[in-house]
């Protein structure tokens, strides 16, 4: 019996970025690969070093990304509704999480195995084709925010301003 | 050669011989000394690189100018990959750190390879790129929590410490971490 959607993730995962520009067949062929997995605020959705390869869509709720640094960790993205997480050991199997992933609030995601995209591949589905040129522009986009920000901290570190720098980006973003 | 360089990319591994070989035939070989400029912040980003010998730079310009290196990248790695997605200008600067040897294609036939291509040719290039991409996201996230801890703003962790579900202890107001972090998903 070929596996059925569960219903309270389906207008969810709708209206996500990641499935909104497919037209209404390919999403219908990604959907029920999905599961739901709801959660608590505290629940750790991702550990660094875990060896796992499911993506997770965050449809509901929020969450924080960790970055580790021996015994220390540093807040590095905090993930809204439509955010996609996993995807570096999704589309690298042999890479272990690389970071931590807790929620911060109760909320609900959806979750594709791996094992159902590489469904998607052996089939030459076209949904295989939207979900990676998808994945590709979301993570372009957070790879040049990343060393944007990268750069205006290595500027700010040289001259022991770190916080004094946030701020001071944030301050600029509220500007008109 | 170029197959071989190409089959050793994680995202490649799984491409057939023939897949590699139609992609391997779109690239050509360069070379730069050490020092050598490959790639200019701002210009055009109209080819994509394969580093395929050696290591290279990635420089950027902060707000006040100055330039950092934000990621050495050693061989093999795919690197210059903006100007695939769209037409647009360079990131970055990548610079050689040591004699390099690049593959290197126009983007503009790499955005035909990816858009319309044969399945078996271009599901492995995009994965390959967005592995790449995320590879160096996992790099620059490492340098930013050093950052963090160099400049004492990191937190103390311990394993369990997520199962209270405490709110964390903020340095920045709510928002502004929010507005400064959200995107950055590379996990």
């Amino acid at each position: 019996m070929a596996p059925t959607l569960d219903p309270s993730i389906e207008q969810p995962l709708r209206s996500t970025p990641l499935l909104a520009g497919l037209d209404r067949a390919a999403q219908d062929s990604l959907l029920w690969r999905f599961r739901s997995l709801p959660f608590e605020s505290g629940d750790v959705l991702i550990r660094a070093g875990d060896r796992n390869s499911d993506l997770f869509l965050l449809l509901e709720g929020f969450a924080d990304v960790y970055a580790r640094a021996g015994d220390k960790r540093y807040l590095v993205a905090i993930l809204d509704p439509g955010s996609v997480l996993g995807e570096v050991s999704f589309f690298d199997p042999s890479r272990p999480r690389t970071a931590d992933v807790v929620a911060s609030s109760p909320g609900l995601a959806a979750l594709l195995p791996r094992a159902a995209y590489d469904e998607l591949i052996a089939e030459q589905h076209p949904a295989a084709e939207s979900l990676e040129r998808a994945v590709l522009q979301a993570v372009s986009l957070r790879m040049q925010y990343t060393n944007e920000a990268l750069a205006e901290l290595l500027d700010t570190h040289k001259s022991g301003g770190l916080l004094d720098e946030l701020m001071r980006m944030y301050q600029k973003e509220e500007s008109p | 050669m170029s197959a071989d360089v190409l089959a050793s990319l994680a995202g490649l591994r799984e491409a057939g011989p023939t897949a590699l070989g139609q992609l391997a035939a779109q690239f050509e070989s360069a070379s730069f000394a050490d020092g050598e400029l490959i790639c200019h912040e701002g210009a055009p980003a109209d080819t994509l690189y394969v580093l395929a010998q050696g290591t290279v730079q990635v420089r950027k310009r902060s707000n006040s100018g100055r330039e950092h290196i934000v990621a050495e990248l050693t061989a093999p790695c795919f690197f210059g990959h903006v100007g695939v997605l769209s037409v647009t200008d360079r990131t970055a600067s990548i610079r050689a750190q040591g004699p390099v040897t690049l593959l290197q294609m126009s983007a503009r036939r790499a955005r035909v390879i990816m858009r319309t291509g044969e399945f078996e040719v271009a599901s492995p290039f995009r994965r390959a790129l967005i592995v790449a991409m995320c590879q160096q996201l996992a790099q620059a996230t490492a340098a930013v929590a050093s950052l963090a801890v160099d400049a004492n703003v990191a937190e103390e962790w311990r394993e369990g410490d997520d199962e209270d579900g405490d709110a964390e202890d903020s340095i920045l107001p709510d928002d502004a971490e929010e507005r400064l972090l959200k995107g950055l998903s590379q996990v």
